[in-house]
């Protein structure tokens, strides 16, 4: 009865044609002999026969919506920004209260303030796990403004992100290499007493063990904006040389919480630079600020901790004070 | 399409022939989709991570070097869309990650039913339900394998996984949905022989 178990998983290797023919001949030895492995047999013939059935044709024309919502916001499959993100208006929130704390701080030396500590990739602990410093590191490099470096470098992160593709990554690319963290011990737990787990467990292991914005982290080189997905509650930014900013106009303006002037932003790499963090379900605080980039609404507000809670198209990130205090040195006097 | 043409595809589509990521999404919607729509067990989501993965793909194109299958590469875009609406919906909705035991006590009996063909239909609804029920993490495994028809090292490039750990989880998985049909009376057991079929592809056709 023990080794039913190591049978029936070479049942299922076998319905995935993955038995030598030696180990098959083993197999219906086995099976010979035993009810339960013949039951299983044919359990899993059943099922997997069924499943394998089981393809269902989307209920609309999938190529044609993904096309308009392409050409809808662009040509150019290298520059991500340009497919802007469904835009939801931002919904009310309630009156401004925290606008004060923005007012008007100075913006001198804020951009290098903010780059020396490198850029947040993200508040959430279990996704920085697989957000490498080296990434950070070159995510400096590239707002930097070190071009000709900056381009090698990128090049360097794209090639990384296909080769993560691979089961084996070679060993300088060990600290990028995403899925790997930690096999060992949820892994190991998992095949050990995988049935004894909770689903919630499993979900939470699984996530972890993605490689989760491995592949949306690192765009080509030149390549700006934001990467991700609103939805997916993490966001990561890569951005180019501040030189390759399309054009010299101020980013954005600021309005405080009641909709007046607060100031304005010129450097849209190190705001967007800034929308990362961990999502939020803590409801909508009243807004310090508002702002509109690249065609969504963006508000601000302070959590209870002093952090920075951004919120856009109905979703919202909450990021660590010193994040605030980054978003309160880009704001220049109006 | 080969992925030869497919390659070629993605750098005609990267040097400005917009259009011509029309046919590779069509090329590859129909498993894209089938993995949401197991993934997220709704029509609805499973359309909205279906666009987002060919959106995130688009925008990503130009990192995409061939290393790997093009499909591959898509649907781990896919399982990534999924399983963050999972994490969000989990925090939002907790059914959508715990449902397991209470989908299962729904379950009929449908042994007793006379109709084969009715019987099938049930057994691939029942079928479908126990896949739904599965944890995401197995759920991902099952539905590369058997939807989309990846093997075990593609399953292990999408997922991160070692391929070991891809041939474990498939086998837990299918005990999983195979304890689970069996409880609910799902399976024929009409007695038929369960000799050796060969390998056939890795598919049995008793069905």
């Amino acid at each position: 009865m023990k080794n039913c178990e190591y049978w029936q998983q070479q049942l299922s290797r076998f319905l995935d044609g993955d038995l030598t023919s030696e180990e098959e001949d083993a197999l219906w030895a086995h099976i010979a002999d035993c009810p339960d492995c013949a039951q299983a047999f044919e359990d899993f013939s059943q099922q997997t026969s069924v499943l394998r059935a089981q393809v269902v044709r989307p209920p609309v024309d999938l190529s044609r919506l993904v096309m308009a919502r392409i050409k809808n916001g662009q040509t150019d499959p290298a520059s991500p920004r340009a497919e802007k993100p469904v835009s939801h208006r931002l919904r009310p929130w309630r009156k401004l209260a925290v606008a004060a704390c923005f007012v008007a701080l100075v913006a001198a030396a804020a951009v290098t303030g903010l780059f020396s500590r490198g850029v947040p990739m993200s508040g959430n602990g279990e996704s920085a796990a697989y957000l490498p410093s080296a990434q950070s590191d070159t995510v400096y490099a590239a707002v930097s403004g070190r071009s000709a470096d900056t381009a090698e470098a990128a090049s360097a992160q794209e090639d990384t992100a296909s080769d993560m593709l691979e089961a084996a990554a070679p060993a300088e690319e060990a600290a990028l290499s995403l899925p790997a963290p930690e096999p060992d011990a949820p892994e190991a737990a998992e095949d050990t007493a995988a049935d004894e787990a909770a689903p919630e467990n499993d979900a939470v292991t699984e996530s972890a063990t993605m490689p989760i914005a491995a592949d949306e982290a690192i765009p080509a080189a030149g390549e700006t904006g934001l990467t991700g997905s609103a939805d997916s509650g993490i966001m990561t930014v890569m951005e180019p040389p501040a030189s390759t900013q399309e054009d010299g106009a101020p980013a954005c303006q600021v309005l405080d919480g009641a909709g007046q002037p607060l100031g304005r932003i010129e450097d849209a790499a190190a705001l967007r630079a800034l929308l990362t963090g961990e999502g939020w379900d803590g409801g909508e605080p009243e807004p310090a600020c508002t702002l509109e980039l690249d065609g969504d609404d963006y508000a601000f507000a302070e959590t209870e901790d002093g952090g920075l809670l951004w919120r856009c198209g109905g979703d919202g990130w909450t990021l660590s004070p010193a994040a605030m205090a980054d978003l309160q040195a880009l704001i220049l006097p109006a | 399409m080969t992925r030869d043409e497919e390659k070629l595809l993605i750098e005609r589509i990267l040097a400005g022939e917009t259009d011509l990521y029309e046919p590779l999404v069509k090329a590859h919607e129909l498993g894209v989709y089938n993995l949401a729509l197991r993934m997220l067990k709704n029509e609805q989501d499973a359309l909205d991570a279906s666009q987002e993965a060919f959106l995130r793909a688009w925008r990503s194109l130009g990192s995409f070097r061939g290393d790997s299958k093009f499909s591959v590469w898509l649907y781990r875009l896919t399982s990534n869309v999924c399983l963050d609406m999972l994490r969000r919906s989990g925090r939002l909705r907790a059914d959508s990650l715990t449902d397991e035991e209470g989908a299962e006590a729904e379950l009929p009996d449908r042994r007793g039913d006379p109709q084969q063909a009715l019987e099938r239909k049930e057994l691939a609804a029942a079928v479908r339900e126990g896949l739904e029920s599965l944890p995401p993490a197995f759920r991902q495994a099952l539905v590369l394998r058997d939807i989309n028809g990846l093997s075990y090292d593609e399953i292990a490039q999408v997922t991160g996984l070692e391929t070991g750990t891809v041939k474990s989880r498939i086998f837990r998985a299918r005990r999983r949905l195979a304890d689970r049909l069996r409880s609910g009376g799902n399976f024929f057991d009409d007695g038929a022989s369960y000799t050796a079929t060969g390998k056939g592809g890795g598919r049995h056709e008793k069905l």
